[in-house]
């Protein structure tokens, strides 16, 4: 068997660990640059390497501790290169002959040319040879050495296609003669599919996931992965994992889309993603079924037959999603169960995906940037949080709006629920207008209510009061949150996704959530900033300080609407209603 | 005619070119696999004699080969002879002038080869010496013969270096080119005019077979590589 693990900054990058046993046939794959090549050199001892351990069989031929390098013509390698590289100067059989083993004879490179269908050309140069023939020469050439590891390097790229199938069936045939592991370089899935036994997926010199074929498509390690593979229908959602109380079967939901038409998913945890995450999803074709008619299956969705393309037992189907954030699901399904399901062009049908088949992905990241994100995201941080909640609420009527219901629960309860648990002191709740009903509420709650006497005169003086209560509290605040009242959709996911972009931020003292080139709320600064803001001018804020110092703004870009949307007219809470289908409570008028 | 100059040119020649060549193609090996800087270094050194003026060259070449100089000095302990003035001494100098002629092509020639192939030739177990017997040399012979008349015609035809190490002695160093300008210094026109023409159409044909011969014998590295 090989076993390989390979951290190496020169000549070319490459972190990589991989095995193949004995009569196994392992395909890397990758993007161009993702070392697939550089491995295979690496292994047949022509790339060299900084550090590393590379086996075959009983075999160490690289082992960078124990100062191990054995040079490529002691390795027991079979190479087959892309453009053949057969010796242009020796005909077919003295390009066998030059590799042949020493226990082998002139007769075995004639058996092997039998077999290989190469007798009648064994007379002929390279130059006088089709594509094919040149590239049967250069299998049966580095089988000629019994080699301990085949390597195919793209070997089957550089011919038609009839060749190539005629190509897969000689390597098929060969794989039978010789126990020993087969590595072999494509940039073509089908092909990896159709000869591999196991894949790994190289990405930047890295490995990202090693598995059969199967498993990968369907179980994806991440985003990255799912995308090099070929999985066009990628989506996005945020992740809720599972409560073991409400939940002991560890269905779990997955929020499709975001923004206010997001819709829920049913899924099952994993226990691989912690709540609240960003994630991308896939789902593979067997998970999913169609009917004509609604059915009680969870996660159905309607959806027209744009397009439907048959490839003989399977039809690729295009569908129109009748959901505003996707608009198209591909899907490979059974011609006969198409038909027998009476599904034609343009017909309404009813998509359900199986909670089991939905494959819940991370966002993928740079493996050391990871590392750095990681260390970043458990550091302990001062968090504080100011809510500002001042505002008159003129186009309504003349509204406490922070007082508005919805499923039960006003809107200040509901921010300062999700506050409260992000935040490693009181929330400061900043009121101006109706400042005895809003007390009224926050009796019993641990917050620090800041009036400002002046309302009428701006949000900015609002905004000042609230800082100064925050920085009187006299911590060492590592981010503030700055919220607004009136946002009904923010919830712990969107305020998470923020905090979390926060930590790992390389730079900056502002990050402000941007909704297609809008800008959004909460904000999120830095403590050092918060000091800084308050002994400028006093009328100094973080908007103003944020426009004088556009270096310091970091951007959360997202398309999510929660972060733009909030309750101010009549309209709306018509819009919110209409859309979410959930009510919207107003007090009664003031 | 001086058919005694000729004979001492092409006797000059021809051993030039049996011994540089083995030493250009085993330099050749060696640069290829050495460091880019270690290979530029001496690539460097070794053309030299190219671009220097043969006068300077010829100084450097007296004053090693005088009886004060370490090579001189050594040659004439151990075989009582001068460098200076002598067949052996122009002989060297030949060599030394045509380090780039010999070099250079049969460097070329190697670089010329696809990697794949010499990668290949290593996962065929070859070992350097026979990636250089078996593969290396027969891709690249072209630039072997290439080497060889360039070396060959250059040798013919050198005048300054031949003249400041060897002087101007019959049987000895009096090549075909000194020949000439010695011819020319005595006046005798129509003696310099023939030895020049036969220089002249010596070294067209050498240039007109490297040309022809050398392009239209079908190239095995350029058939298989796509």
């Amino acid at each position: 068997m090989l076993k390989l693990e390979i951290a190496s900054h020169h000549p070319v990058m490459m972190d990589m660990a991989f095995e193949c046993e004995a009569g196994e046939l392992l395909a890397l794959v990758g993007p161009s640059g993702s070392g697939k090549t550089s491995a295979l050199r690496a292994i047949a001892g022509i790339l060299p390497v900084e550090h590393g351990l590379i086996q075959v069989g009983n075999q160490c031929w690289l082992d960078t501790a124990n100062q191990v390098c054995l040079p490529t013509e002691k390795r027991s390698v079979g190479m087959v290169f892309q453009s053949y590289a057969l010796f242009p100067h020796l005909n077919a059989y003295e390009n066998i002959c030059l590799a042949l083993s020493p226990k082998l004879t002139p007769a075995d490179a004639e058996q092997l040319l039998r077999e290989m269908g190469l007798l009648d050309l064994q007379k002929k140069y390279p130059r006088e040879l089709s594509g094919g023939q040149q590239q049967r020469v250069a299998l049966a050439r580095a089988f000629a050495r019994q080699p301990h590891i085949l390597l195919l390097d793209e070997a089957f790229s550089a011919v038609d296609h009839p060749t190539r199938k005629m190509l897969y069936e000689e390597l098929v045939k060969l794989r039978g003669r010789i126990q020993i592991p087969i590595v072999m370089v494509t940039h073509d899935l089908r092909e990896a599919r159709l000869l591999s036994d196991r894949m790994c997926i190289l990405d930047q010199g890295k490995t990202l996931q090693q598995a059969s074929p199967n498993h990968i498509l369907k179980s994806p390690r991440n985003q990255r992965v799912a995308e090099l593979v070929g999985l066009t229908d990628i989506y996005s959602g945020t992740f809720y994992a599972a409560t073991a109380d409400v939940s002991p079967s560890r269905a779990a939901h997955l929020q499709w889309g975001q923004g206010i038409h997001s819709v829920p998913l049913l899924v099952t945890d994993k226990g691989r993603i912690p709540d609240a995450t960003e994630v991308r999803w896939v789902v593979s074709s067997e998970h999913v079924s169609l009917s004509k008619t609604q059915t009680n299956q969870p996660n159905q969705f309607a959806a027209v037959v744009e397009k439907n393309q048959q490839l003989g037992d399977i039809s690729s189907l295009t569908l129109n999603m009748e959901l505003p954030f996707v608009s198209h699901f591909h899907l490979d399904y059974s011609t006969r169960t198409l038909r027998d399901l009476d599904i034609h062009l343009l017909d309404r049908v009813y998509i359900s995906l199986d909670p089991l088949g939905i494959h819940i992905m991370p966002i993928y990241a740079d493996l050391s940037v990871k590392a750095d994100e990681k260390r970043k995201r458990q550091q302990v941080l001062q968090i504080g949080a100011v809510l500002l909640v001042a505002g008159e609420g003129k186009r309504l009527g003349g509204v406490p709006k922070c007082l508005m219901k919805i499923e039960n629960q006003t809107l200040l309860e509901k921010h300062l629920q999700t506050l409260e648990e992000f935040t490693t002191s009181p929330v400061v709740v900043v009121t101006g207008f109706y400042e005895n009903e809003i007390e009224a509420q926050l009796v019993g709650r641990k917050v620090i209510q800041v009036k400002n006497s002046t309302p009428e005169a701006g949000q900015a003086r609002s905004v000042r009061l609230g800082l100064e209560a925050l920085q009187h509290q006299a911590k060492d605040f590592d981010i503030v949150i700055m919220m607004l009242g009136d946002q009904p959709l923010i919830n712990r996911g969107d305020l998470r996704q923020l905090l979390e972009h926060f930590k790992i931020m390389p730079d900056g003292d502002f990050l402000l959530p941007m909704v297609n080139g809008t800008r959004g709320n909460p904000v999120l600064l830095s403590g050092q900033i918060l000091r800084q803001i308050l002994i400028e001018e006093p009328l100094m804020t973080p908007r103003k300080y944020m426009d004088l110092h556009p270096d310091r703004v970091r951007t959360f870009e997202s398309n999510n609407t929660h972060y733009i949307f909030d309750l101010d007219t009549p309209q709306d809470i018509a819009n919110f209603e209409a859309q979410t289908g959930i009510s919207v409570f107003l007090p009664d008028t003031f | 005619m001086d058919w005694q100059a000729l004979q001492l040119s092409l006797q000059l020649s021809a051993i030039t070119v049996a011994i540089l060549i083995p030493i250009g193609v085993l330099t050749a090996f060696f640069l290829q696999r050495s460091s880019f800087y270690q290979s530029a270094m001496w690539e460097t050194f070794f053309t030299l004699p190219l671009v220097l003026p043969p006068t300077v060259l010829g100084y450097y070449l007296l004053v090693a080969f005088s009886q004060e100089g370490l090579l001189g000095h050594a040659i004439m302990q151990y075989t009582n002879q001068s460098l200076v003035f002598s067949f052996i001494g122009i002989l060297l100098a030949s060599l030394v002038f045509n380090l780039p002629f010999a070099i250079l092509p049969i460097r070329r020639a190697f670089e010329s080869i696809p990697e794949s192939l010499q990668d290949a030739a290593k996962t065929c177990g070859l070992g350097p010496w026979h990636q250089l017997w078996k593969i290396q040399l027969p891709l690249s012979w072209r630039g072997v013969v290439t080497a060889s008349i360039m070396t060959f015609t250059h040798t013919l035809g050198e005048f300054g270096v031949v003249l400041m190490v060897g002087g101007n002695i019959p049987k000895q160093t009096r090549t075909i080119s000194i020949s000439i300008y010695d011819a020319m210094q005595s006046l005798q026109m129509a003696a310099a005019g023939r030895m020049s023409l036969f220089l002249l159409i010596l070294s067209f044909l050498s240039l007109i077979f490297t040309q022809f011969f050398l392009n239209r014998s079908n190239s095995f590295s350029q058939s298989s590589h796509a």
